[in-house]
């Protein structure tokens, strides 16, 4: 990655963090705050009178004044009704005065009383509101980003559109408290930064996106404004939302607009909006993450692989997400992450973590590609995702958990059992039925070669081998149901696939006591392989007689084993395999071959008939 | 980015910005409840609140949550009455210092720093106001007051004359900045309260036993002065409307 675009992430999640704390602590300088009123002594009607006589009019008390008798020095005399008298005369003193000075407001002053809460600023001269600071905060990125890669603002660039995109959303981002910068609000500018950042790096490392500003303004309008207002109320609750959001809107933004770039005929007059599908998903993992947390089970990368996902499927598909009557693209996205996290939460180790979420990926893309024609018709489909991966998961299990053989787990690498995994269920969604209802059909197949395969103690075939195998006997099973990997009360001897492996599996593992490769001996790797892929493909068309012939199906493995030990100079793995595969319909049909002559040997290599 | 480094870069951000909000909020609640209960314990506990405010403003690093936060202590230390007398000076001094620091000064934080300004003469003249009333409450069943409080009421009239002058004088500073209208208002009734204390302080002179016409006159011209200069800012100067404040150490 380009370091320049690393250190303008910092920079960008510094001033993000920055942002959210400096408007919050605006919001807090600015509130109404107390003006107090000072103390006031008691005016009496003797302060009223001194007042309005003097200086002007102290003429009126002194001398020839109207008031003179009730006046001496500084002080009214003890003449009864001097106090009234003056008052009076006071009153009509002032009111006079004040008639005289018209520019003197009355009630100016006296309006408002006691102790009162007043605003940082007047009306229109404060700050700027929710609006101006998440435009400030997108300007402030994108100007920085435009130093760093000016070709996403170029005329038409993706940057531009992006931008364009959020500002047109802007008004629907604000939450009902966006005036008092609660935190709802506080999140939508947080979010709106998150976004954007992830939103032009996206564009920035795939410039050859081609992607529409409508699109972009439909899929914003369905992510964030939905994501802003499910805002828990409680604080816990809350600062678990944000730590998710933080970790997954980012990438989930990423994938968002990959996605719809990467569709865009999908979001062309389509019956169904898929950014709709787009923007409850999002929702959704949130939801669903906030619940389950990052740090156990499932991480980052297990619920933004799942996101991904199921956005494919809603670009490809968005019938499936929104053409359900009576059910909400919502509930429906909401069903989806908590039925798959909840299944896979219980299911055996290491599935029980984003190994699991991989096995759903793997469901999610079978649907993308094949519709959910495997599921049941009209069903909830999204309930089984997670059941699938089940059935695939607790079929494995029988394999992983052998306390005798360690396992498959001794085998396989984890990413080897996710594509193991991925072989059944990529059979599973070719076949409807096999899953469909209460069919435990794909667990049963499975379960048959994971129980094969945890036999195979002296590590005799590779991984790719039992790939390989795996990939033969789920075709084979598919193709002839209740056969190879039957179910029921004579099982295992009704599992004739597990079993005819595990014989073969036992004659390798004889040849390996009698020297392996030193004493001449071929079945292993490719041979055994191939023996195996013969002995299912045999079998399942006639699950009988395997049964019935199990033991001669053994032992000639053992025989030819034994011929081509005994002389190397004249049999190899071809001929081993050549002689199998011609015999073996014989060993079915017909029981124990018996000893093989020379010539009859001969006689088969060659191409002729086998009697 | 990898979640060590996410939490460094968030952790560096708070860091750097100071979470001021939270701390004040809570600050200004108290402020408010403790204002309006007005009782002995309540001013102790303001004159506490001032303290605290005062020291979350020396530690705040940003410069206008600081003057948030000298806004809040000098508020308190006013409204503290005697608990908060020694507080009001100091503090007050701290917080102009803070607002001629800000980029735009006052301009940056127009309430704020009006309200630091102006609650050093506020609380001198409630100080005063304060003894004008015990003053009163000593006169006896003549209404005439001993002679000896010739020169006290005499001061109290200079003090508040001189608080009227300092407030007028901010009155042409907090009418320029981008404050709401009722701030404004409220500056000019503040005049007015120390104008109407002042004319009592003055009255109340007369009442002295002995107290000399000519200085009583004297005194009357300079009330005039004050009365011409709240006119001329269009305030009415009625004294008989503003409501006496009901001070539990008036008597």
């Amino acid at each position: 990655m380009d370091p320049t675009l690393i250190i303008f992430g910092i920079r960008a999640l510094i001033r993000l963090a920055r942002e959210g704390i400096s408007a919050f602590d605006q919001f807090e300088r600015d509130r109404p705050a107390l003006f107090p009123d000072g103390v006031i002594a008691d005016f009496r009607q003797i302060d009223f009178i001194r007042n309005t006589f003097f200086p002007d009019h102290a003429d009126l008390l002194t001398g020839s004044g109207a008031f003179t008798k009730y006046w001496s020095g500084t002080a009214p005399t003890a003449v009864p009704g001097a106090m009234e008298a003056l008052y009076i005369g006071a009153v009509k003193l002032f009111a006079e005065d004040q008639a005289k000075k018209k520019q003197v407001s009355p009630r100016r002053g006296v309006e408002i009383g006691g102790a009162v809460m007043i605003k940082q600023w007047g009306d229109g001269k404060g700050p700027v509101g929710p609006i101006g600071r998440m435009v400030l905060t997108m300007a402030d990125i994108g100007l920085e980003f435009v130093g760093a890669n000016p070709s996403l603002f170029g005329v038409g660039g993706n940057g531009e559109k992006l931008l364009g995109a959020l500002a047109t959303n802007l008004s629907d981002m604000i939450p009902d408290d966006g005036d008092a910068m609660g935190p709802k609000s506080q999140l939508a500018d947080r979010f709106v930064g998150i976004f954007l950042r992830a939103g032009l790096q996206t564009l920035n490392d795939q410039p050859g996106l081609v992607v529409r500003e409508d699109h972009l303004q439909q899929l914003i309008r369905n992510t964030l404004p939905p994501i802003i207002a499910a805002l828990p109320s409680g604080l816990a609750e809350q600062s678990r939302w944000r730590d998710v959001a933080d970790a997954l809107l980012g990438p989930a933004a990423s994938a968002a607009i990959s996605t719809v770039a990467a569709n865009p005929a999908a979001f062309l007059g389509a019956t169904f909006d898929p950014n709709r599908a787009i923007g409850a998903l999002t929702q959704a993992m949130l939801k669903q993450a906030a619940t389950t947390g990052l740090k156990e089970e499932f991480t980052e990368a297990g619920f933004i692989g799942l996101y991904q996902a199921a956005l494919g499927v809603a670009a490809a598909r968005p019938e499936l997400f929104l053409g359900r009557p009576g059910t909400s693209a919502d509930q429906l996205a909401s069903d989806l992450f908590a039925k798959v996290a909840g299944t896979l939460k219980t299911a055996a180790p290491p599935f029980n973590s984003d190994l699991g979420t991989a096995l759903a990926v793997d469901v999610l893309d079978t649907v993308k590609q094949d519709g959910p024609r495997f599921f049941e018709k009209e069903g909830p489909w999204e309930n089984t995702v997670g059941t699938m991966a089940l059935q695939v998961i607790d079929g494995l299990k029988v394999g992983l958990t052998d306390p005798a053989s360690g396992g498959i787990k001794s085998v396989l690498s984890q990413q080897q059992l996710v594509e193991l995994a991925h072989t059944f269920l990529a059979q599973a969604a070719k076949t409807p039925g096999m899953v469909a209802g209460e069919s435990t059909e794909l667990q049963a197949i499975v379960g048959g070669v994971a129980k094969a395969m945890a036999e195979d103690k002296d590590l005799l075939l590779a991984p790719d081998d039992w790939l390989a195998i795996a990939s033969v006997a789920a075709e084979e099973a598919a193709a002839n149901p209740q056969r190879l990997f039957k179910i029921n009360a004579t099982t295992p001897a009704g599992a004739i696939g597990s079993e005819v492996i595990k014989d073969l599996l036992s004659v390798a593992a004889v040849e390996l006591a009698k020297g392996g490769r030193k004493g001449g001996g071929v079945l292993f790797g490719a041979t055994l392989r191939e023996a195996i892929t013969v002995a299912l493909r045999s079998a399942a068309g006639n699950a009988k007689a395997a049964v019935d012939n199990q033991a001669a199906l053994k032992g000639l493995a053992e025989t030819l084993s034994d011929l081509v030990r005994t002389h190397p100079e004249q049999y190899g793995s071809k001929e081993w395999l050549s002689l199998y595969q011609s015999l073996i319909g014989r060993v079915l049909h017909g029981g124990p071959i018996g000893p093989l002559s020379e010539a009859e040997i001969r006689k088969i290599l060659e191409g002729g008939p086998v009697a | 980015m990898s979640p060590n480094l996410r939490a460094l870069v968030l952790a560096v951000g708070l860091v750097a910005s100071g979470c001021a909000g939270a701390s004040l909020d809570s600050l200004d609640t108290k402020l408010r409840d403790l204002s309006k209960q007005n009782t002995p314990a309540t001013q102790a506990q303001l004159a506490s609140l001032a303290a605290e405010a005062q020291a979350d403003a020396k530690a705040s690093p940003d410069p206008k949550n600081r003057v948030a936060f000298y806004r809040v202590a000098a508020v308190a230390a006013w409204q503290a009455g005697p608990a908060g007398e020694s507080l009001v000076l100091p503090i007050t001094d701290e917080g102009a210092a803070a607002c001629d620091a800000l980029p735009a000064k006052d301009a940056s934080a127009p309430r704020d720093c009006s309200l630091i300004r102006l609650a050093a003469p506020m609380a001198t003249q409630d100080a005063l106001t304060r003894k004008l009333m015990i003053i009163q409450g000593q006169a006896g069943a003549s209404g005439k007051l001993p002679s000896a409080q010739l020169e006290p009421v005499q001061q109290l009239f200079d003090g508040l004359e001189t608080q009227f002058d300092k407030v007028s004088g901010l009155r042409g500073g907090v009418f320029a900045l981008d404050l709401p209208e009722d701030f404004k208002a409220r500056t000019d009734r503040e005049r007015l309260i120390i104008y109407c204390n002042g004319v009592k302080a003055w009255s109340l002179y007369g009442d002295v036993e002995g107290a000399p016409a000519a200085t009583f006159n004297a005194m009357a011209q300079r009330k005039k002065q004050m009365t011409d200069r709240l006119e001329a800012d269009g305030v009415a100067t009625d004294c008989r409307t503003i409501p006496a404040t009901q001070s539990f150490d008036a008597t």
